[in-house]
C-alpha cells in the first residue's frame, strides 16, 4: 500500500527515459527491417541472398540506432552541462539577485511573497545550485 | 530536469532495435518466398502491435492508445515506401 517512502515505486515516469530510447529502437528495427527486405524480395532475389541482406541490415541498424542515441543524448547533456555550469557562475556572481529569482519562481507556482522569500532563503542554504537547477532550468 | 545518460540510451535502443529487427528476420527464414512481401506486411503490423502493447504495460500508460498509434505510423511510414519502391518501378509481383 502507498506510504511516503515507497510511493514513488507506484509511478512509472522515471521509466521514461530508457524506455523512449527502447520503443525508438524496436519500432525502427521492425519497421526499416522489414521495408528493406520487402524491398530486396521484390527484386527477385534467391531467399540466400534475401537472408544476407537483411541480417546486413539488422547490424548496421543497431550499431547505428546507438551511435545516435550516444551523440544525441551526449549533445542534450552538454546542453545541460552548460547551463548547470553558468549556473554555478550566476550563483558566484550575483547571489542576491539569484535569491529573488528562485523566490519569483516559487511566487509564480502560488507562493505568497513572504512565504516564497523564506522557502528560496532556506533551500539555498541547503545546497543553492540544487535549489536552483531543479527549478530554475 | 530529467538525468541524460547517453550510454544507457544507446545501450538500450541497440538491443532494442536487434530484437526487432529479429522478427521479420524470422519471418524471411520462415514464410514462403513467393508471398514473402504480404507475410513481411501482415506480421510487421502484428508486430507493432505487440510492440504498441508492452511499451504501454512498461510504462503504465493506456494499452489501446499506444497500439493504435504505432500501428496507424507503422502502416503509414511502411506503405510510402512501397508506394516509393512503385513510382520506382520495382511492384511488388
Amino acid at each position: 500500500m502507498y506510504s511516503l517512502d515507497n510511493y514513488l515505486s507506484f509511478h512509472y515516469i522515471n521509466r521514461s527515459n530508457w524506455l523512449r530510447a527502447a520503443v525508438l529502437g524496436a519500432n525502427d528495427g521492425i519497421i526499416s527491417v522489414s521495408s528493406l527486405a520487402a524491398g530486396v524480395v521484390a527484386s527477385g532475389t534467391s531467399r540466400e541472398n534475401l537472408i544476407i541482406a537483411t541480417v546486413a541490415s539488422l547490424i548496421a541498424g543497431a550499431l547505428s540506432m546507438s551511435a545516435g542515441e550516444y551523440v544525441s543524448v551526449s549533445s542534450q547533456k552538454d546542453t545541460e552541462n552548460a547551463d548547470i555550469q553558468r549556473e554555478m557562475k550566476e550563483l558566484r556572481d550575483m547571489p542576491e539577485f539569484e535569491l529573488k529569482h528562485l523566490a519569483k519562481i516559487y511566487e509564480d507556482r502560488g507562493l505568497k511573497p513572504e512565504t516564497a522569500l523564506m522557502v528560496a532563503k532556506e533551500l539555498m542554504e541547503v545546497d543553492p545550485l540544487a535549489a536552483h537547477i531543479r527549478d530554475e532550468l | 530536469m530529467t538525468e541524460a545518460k547517453p550510454l544507457q540510451a544507446a545501450f538500450t535502443s541497440g538491443a532494442a532495435f536487434t530484437v526487432g529487427a529479429a522478427l521479420p528476420l524470422t519471418v524471411i527464414l520462415l514464410a514462403p518466398i513467393e508471398r514473402m512481401e504480404y507475410f513481411l506486411y501482415s506480421f510487421s503490423i502484428v508486430f507493432l502491435m505487440v510492440l504498441g502493447m508492452v511499451s504501454a504495460k512498461i510504462g503504465g500508460s493506456k494499452v489501446s492508445v499506444a497500439i493504435l498509434r504505432i500501428t496507424i505510423w507503422g502502416t503509414l511510414a511502411m506503405g510510402a515506401s512501397v508506394a516509393i519502391g512503385y513510382l520506382l518501378g520495382v511492384s511488388i509481383r
